[in-house]
């Protein structure tokens, strides 16, 4: 599960890239993908390449979700396929974050 | 016949401190010398007390204690004594265990008197093996072996322990490897069938031989490679055997450490080798000892510069292997606490309920997933699968509160919308924000005609018509609950009519993410074809269970299951005595 980081200053954007599966073992690393941007900044979470997602991987979102305070706009969720996908829409996460 | 000389030396035996009152209270003739052990232990080698025939030693915590306390002696006295273990009995395998570390186990409750004999015994029986460290040591640099059974298995061990740098601790090591890769490797019998065979006072020696002569396993052998290089003896052992999961034992996934099984491989990893690593499928196994300096002489040993293997570093791990068992103690019993807590507050739940069958799978002791059945007051009837996310302890902890209130509002006749509104709050106030709980929950009326649906994160109920045939999904879609504060959400409720027969399935998602072994996973549709494969009456919970089970195949669970299966039945038919949920009629099955 390679999480890629990619923190854009300009645009204060950090784009977060995930392949594979998407489970509690990302944990650490995705917690160190946002836990180090500066405060202000807003999220891109590419899930083109994520194949599986549990729902460790909704709470890590959820994480996410309070660093940026709950709001809706600054966390997009992009390319999200198959299982993931399916996994996103079930549990109504298009309510907490812009799926796109 | 000549009379012995008058003057007998006494047999020193040194004891466990809480023994050695009792002990020499009640040795009238003086024949035996008590000591304490600890102050054995205490007793520098130039000072050591001079031969001490036996050790008795408390084993109320079992025999790796024991063993480890007889070891910790050896190290001081330089030579090994015959050990008598006093304790409640142990399993099967521990107890065999003790007997192969040199111990003669005494169970509770004998009286001290009946002891004695039991040291004089020993003190004749078992001379005192000489140390023998160091006397092939470094001289055995290459070599490969061959065997099949158990003699040659034990003969081999003593041979190979004699060539490294402390023979008595890594015989019993090498031992237990090699009679594993006999028993468990190449005749395939797991330690449920041992301790089974062991129970049942079988010739335990004569089964072993009656099964290496069947045709299956008269071929096969075990090898055996010695490597020793400067400063490493490298032994591996390779069976034909099938192999086991030793990932998942190695990285202590299971309790298997204070299983029955296990416990021999435990304890050669932590007093014969400094380690230990399963390789393949677990049928090869690579033991390394860290070798003293070839040219270390024999006599002289004491006055050598330290090796690898001193009592210090030992007492050490010993130290440790105590300490770990005393933690292990600890949590089980902290475990046990707060499952008891768990099962009280979840006893309120009538999964008996005839319209109901259900099936829980935790992956762990304890669940992440919760279903919660309880009649409403006047008729009708609720049910609330939920679905922490994880699973363990962790996951089951929310349990609690969700329980609490549900069975509180479900009792007073609160209506459901506001029910889930008051647990969804709790659970935002009391969880951490990546925790949640996906939930099913649904409300039969009193007229058993109408269910009112409300799903979270869970997916769809599956609905089978009794007079069509027809199953359909259904769902809310709501988020789960616990995510956010229940003033910013509604509370919608699907309602369905429903008619008696109708069979409605609820499950979690462990269900339908069960993976095959071409990591496909099992999904709705095939939980749709089980349910409409089987007709009314039939059991579908048994039947999915069946499926699931040729569909995983190898694979290992990866969540906690949960599934239940509710049929409609006419109002009335069903009444509830009491609210400890015994039920006085029960649905005609006509």
């Amino acid at each position: 599960m390679p999480i890629t980081i990619a923190a854009k200053p300009e645009s204060n954007l950090v784009q977060i890239t995930i392949e594979g599966r998407f489970d509690f073992t990302c944990h650490a690393e995705f917690r160190k993908a946002f836990a180090s941007a500066p405060s202000g900044a807003n999220f891109m979470l590419d899930l083109s390449g994520a194949t599986y997602m549990d729902s460790a991987a909704l709470g890590m979102l959820l994480l996410l979700r309070d660093k940026v305070g709950g709001d809706v706009n600054r966390v997009q969720i992009t390319n999200a396929q198959g299982q993931p996908k399916d996994v996103l829409t079930v549990a109504n996460f298009g309510q907490l974050f812009r799926l796109s | 016949m000549l009379k012995a000389n008058n003057t007998v030396t006494p047999i020193r035996v040194a004891a466990s401190d809480d023994l050695l009152e009792s002990l020499a209270g009640v040795d009238n003739s003086a024949r035996f010398l008590f000591v304490s052990l600890r102050s054995c232990e205490g007793t520098s080698s130039s000072g050591r007390p001079s031969e001490i025939k036996v050790a008795v030693v408390h084993a109320a915590e079992g025999p790796v204690a024991a063993i480890a306390e007889l070891f910790r002696l050896r190290h001081t006295l330089g030579y090994l004594v015959p050990g008598i273990a006093i304790g409640p009995p142990f399993h099967t395998a521990d107890t065999e265990l003790l007997v192969r570390a040199g111990f003669v186990h005494c169970t509770h409750p004998v009286p001290p008197e009946d002891i004695l004999p039991m040291i004089e015994a020993a003190s004749k029986c078992t001379a005192p093996r000489p140390r023998t460290a160091a006397q092939g040591n470094g001289l055995l640099r290459e070599a490969r072996f061959t065997f099949r059974s158990h003699e040659e298995a034990r003969w081999l061990a003593h041979l190979l322990g004699n060539h490294c740098p402390d023979p008595a601790r890594q015989q019993l090591g090498i031992e237990e490897l090699l009679l594993n890769a006999v028993e468990h490797g190449n005749l395939g019998i797991d330690n449920a069938e041992k301790a089974q065979l062991l129970l049942s006072g079988q010739d335990w020696q004569a089964e072993l031989s009656h099964r290496l002569e069947q045709p299956q396993n008269s071929g096969k052998r075990v090898q055996v490679f010695w490597h020793q290089q400067a400063n490493e003896i490298s032994l591996s052992v390779v069976d034909e055997g099938d192999g086991f999961d030793h990932e998942r034992w190695m990285t202590g996934a299971t309790d298997a450490g204070f299983a029955p099984n296990g416990r021999g491989i435990a304890l050669a990893r932590a007093i014969s080798f400094d380690s230990l690593e399963y390789l393949g499928r677990g049928n090869h196994v690579v033991a390394k000892i860290a070798a003293a300096p070839s040219d270390e002489g024999v006599n002289h040993r004491a006055n050598q510069t330290p090796i690898p293997m001193q009592p210090a570093a030992t007492t050490n791990v010993f130290a440790q292997l105590d300490e770990l068992l005393r933690l292990n103690l600890a949590a089980k019993q902290d475990q046990d606490m707060a499952l008891r807590v768990l099962t009280n507050v979840l006893s309120s739940s009538q999964l008996k309920h005839p319209a109901v069958r259900c099936i829980q799978a935790p992956l762990e002791k304890f669940s992440g997933d919760c279903l919660l059945v309880h009649p409403l007051p006047h008729g009708g009837l609720r049910v609330f699968l939920g679905d922490f996310a994880g699973h363990g302890l962790a996951a089951a902890i929310g349990t609690i509160p969700l329980a609490s209130i549900f069975f509180a509002t479900v009792r007073k006749g609160v209506p459901l919308a506001e029910s889930i509104s008051t647990i969804n709050q709790k659970l935002h106030e009391l969880l951490p924000p990546s925790m949640f709980c996906a939930a099913t929950i649904l409300e039969v009326n009193s007229a058993w005609n109408n269910v009112q649906l409300f799903t979270a994160g869970t997916p769809p109920v599956l609905i089978n018509q009794a007079d069509s045939g027809a199953t359909t999904r259904w769902a809310t879609r709501q988020l789960p609950l616990g995510v956010v504060p229940s003033n910013q959400l509604t509370f919608p409720l699907l309602p369905i009519s429903v008619s008696t027969g109708d069979r409605l399935l609820l499950y979690s998602d462990g269900v339908t993410e069960q993976r095959n072994g071409s990591d496909e996973l099992f999904g709705i549709e095939r939980l749709e074809r089980v349910i409409q494969s089987l007709g009314p009456g039939a059991d579908v919970i048994q039947k999915l269970l069946e499926d699931l089970s040729a569909w995983k195949g190898r694979e290992a669970a990866s969540d906690d299951l949960t599934c239940l299966e509710l049929t409609i039945v006419p109002p009335g038919a069903v009444v509830s005595t009491s609210d400890s949920g015994t039920w006085a009629a029960v649905v005609s099955k006509d």
